[in-house]
């Protein structure tokens, strides 16, 4: 997947998941439906999503879609 | 805008719910399809469930959330706080009791054995403030652990053991996942959680709280075989590996006392004659109880087949490939339950596996008499047109009445009698295995079983009467009947002799009877009226015969009474 199509896919979880509008720049900050529960059903939709599995480090410090994207196009992510 | 009218919002409702199964029943379902998932309202069946845990089960709460709507219903779970002691602090009413318990954390500074020791205590005191059902739900690591725990669930009245790993392990996903385990609260892992969602939801929620289903009624052609018999012809119709499958799978629910029945537009004898030609066929044609093949209405063929089978429409699941078929039943009888036979087989047989209500915690004994002594009815049906009186014919039928005060033994079929009746039950108490147990335990209260036999088959224990004495009254305050023992004449036998050999029964001088309209009731209220002679409506509440009735009541000639 290029960077376009992970980008599209973690859009689509984003707004499943939160049920709001979401864009490239969401983020836990700025998007008071990502709560600590929201997190992880978008994590782990992700991971379904993409094929890839985040570190216990990662899954906590994902808290912006583009970060994300970084993340799950990083060489180790799969 | 335009208002749809109620069958139109029906057949909207059902349409949806057909389009959704892929998703729900997919075999690796997916969180952002169960996401993007828009099922309509509920409706108004609203269910409490207390919640009590010591580890998370909040990432759970939206996957289950839109298999209950296909269900048909809203949880409504009250959270605990994490507790591992299990105080069940403000406990409230509710419909149900879940134990949601993370048993590593018990076990990291306990033996197994202790634990159960102990996490029964915690059981005997919640069952004590409460009568509502409890779903213990943990996990163990082995055969003998989770036997051990199975017995734990079978030594309380009311409790289910909702083996975590065993669900796990029959979908092939792992149980634990210990990478997510300090962000999602529990060590149970994202695909478990999904796979445990809808087991939650289709199964051990729906087996504790609804009506179960007890037929499947099932179209033939793109349902049971691939393409249609009128046109391909009897070998030209393709078995393929999944509808084989699938109909290994329904014999399989025919074996647990689950009806399996069959509508078809098609010509009776080519249906027969399929099932006599092709051996490679699981089902057979005498695995049918009802079978109703012509060109009518399908509607009209599955209220045939309730008659038939003596239950309600509420307890069918119809099956059919053909959304506008299933539709028009949806329409005509909104209580049948209804699924859509996709063109992959093996779909289909994921609906109606996890359809709710299709599912038992345990199969009794009892359950598969049901198929057996259904087919026994045309044998007494020939034996009744060749004898003339009611003597002979129980005579000949050899009709023997087995009759257990407080039998300990058989209380999950008399909480199943007192919940799944709803014909002849008098008072609608729907007492559960906790409150029967309770009656069998109070000195001043007696349940009574009744088993019936002839020589045709063993119906098993058919009625339940359960009564309190109130100083000079004995009140009835739960009265079943099976519907298989019914239409048999045998009603006040039946009753009246369960009463009179209630030990609480001696020097009473009035039996009252705890009457509730139901839906379906009538066969209980008529009985009752005709034995106060009233020709009046019955209204809810105690109608009183003299005791002196019953001491004078003689059973019908010819059958043969037993006091166990």
């Amino acid at each position: 997947m290029d960077r376009p199509q992970v980008e599209a896919t973690v859009l689509a979880v984003l707004a499943a998941v939160l049920k709001c509008k979401v864009d490239l720049n969401s983020s836990r900050q700025n998007t008071p439906h990502w709560d600590s529960l929201k997190h992880i059903e978008i994590i782990f939709a992700i991971e379904d999503e993409l094929g890839v599995e985040f570190s216990e480090d990662e899954m906590s410090t994902l808290d912006s879609l583009g970060k994300i994207v970084d993340v799950a196009l990083a060489p180790h992510a799969a | 805008m335009m208002q749809t009218d109620q069958p139109e919002r029906t057949m909207q409702r059902a349409m949806r719910l057909y389009g959704a199964q892929t998703v729900l029943f997919a075999p690796r379902v997916s969180r952002l399809a169960l996401s993007q998932l828009q099922l309509p309202a509920a409706g108004d069946r609203q269910l409490r469930v207390n919640v009590w845990r010591n580890h998370a089960i909040e990432s759970l709460l939206p996957l289950l959330a839109p298999y209950c709507s296909y269900g048909g219903w809203q949880p409504d779970f009250r959270l605990s706080g994490y507790d591992d002691t299990l105080i069940f602090a403000d406990q409230q009413k509710a419909d149900a009791e879940l134990l949601w318990l993370d048993s590593s954390r018990f076990q990291a500074h306990t033996s197994f054995a202790d634990w159960v020791r102990w996490l029964e205590t915690r059981l005997r005191a919640l069952r004590a403030a409460t009568v509502a059902p409890i779903i213990l739900a943990t996990w163990c690591v082995g055969s003998e652990e989770c036997a051990a725990m199975q017995a734990l669930a079978d030594r309380i009245p009311a409790v289910c053991y909702a083996d975590m790993g065993a669900a796990c392990a029959e979908a092939d996903v792992p149980l634990l996942d210990l990478r997510s385990a300090t962000l999602a609260g529990t060590p149970v892992g994202k695909a478990a959680q999904l796979v445990l969602a809808r087991k939650l939801a289709c199964h051990w929620l729906p087996a504790t709280l609804f009506p179960p289903v007890k037929a499947v009624v099932l179209d033939l052609d793109q349902t049971l075989h691939g393409g249609v018999l009128g046109e391909d012809g009897i070998q030209g119709v393709q078995l393929t590996p999944g509808h084989a499958e699938f109909q290994r799978y329904l014999k399989s629910l025919q074996q647990r006392g689950i009806f399996l029945a069959l509508v078809s537009r098609n010509e009776r004898t080519d249906v027969e004659a399929l099932f006599a030609q092709r051996p490679d066929y699981p089902l057979r044609w005498e695995d049918f109880s009802a079978a109703e093949i012509s060109w009518g209405d399908k509607a009209a063929a599955i209220e045939h087949i309730g008659k038939c089978l003596r239950i309600a429409a509420d307890s069918m699941l119809f099956v059919d490939d053909n959304p506008g078929e299933l539709a028009n039943v949806s329409t005509q009888l909104p209580q049948v339950h209804t699924v859509l036979a996709h063109s992959d087989p093996n779909l289909t047989r994921q609906v109606v596996r996890f359809y709710p209500g299709l599912w038992r915690w345990k199969v009794e004994p009892e359950d598969a008499k049901r198929i057996q002594d259904l087919r026994a009815n045309s044998q007494r049906d020939a034996l009744a047109e060749k004898l003339t009186t009611p003597e002979e014919y129980f005579r000949s039928l050899q009709v023997t009445l087995f009759y257990r005060n407080d039998p300990q033994q058989q209380l999950n079929r008399l909480a199943d009698l007192c919940n799944k009746t709803n014909q002849f039950n008098l008072a609608l108490r729907r007492f559960n295995q906790a409150e029967v147990a309770e009656h069998l335990s109070r000195r001043d209260a007696c349940v009574t079983s009744v088993q019936l036999t002839d020589r045709f088959s063993d119906s098993g224990v058919i009625a339940v009467v359960i009564a309190e004495r109130k100083g000079e009254q004995l009140v009835v305050e739960e009265l079943c009947i099976s519907c298989r023992a019914l239409g048999r004449q045998l009603e006040s036998t039946i009753i009246l002799l369960a009463l009179r050999d209630m030990p609480i029964f001696a020097g009473c001088q009035e039996v009252a009877f705890r009457v509730q309209h139901g839906p379906r009731n009538d066969p209980a209220v008529d009985w009752l009226s005709r034995l106060l002679g009233r020709t009046d409506v019955l209204l809810p509440g105690l109608h009183a015969v003299p005791a002196q009735r019953l001491r004078d009541f003689c059973a019908v000639e010819g059958i043969s009474v037993n006091k166990v």
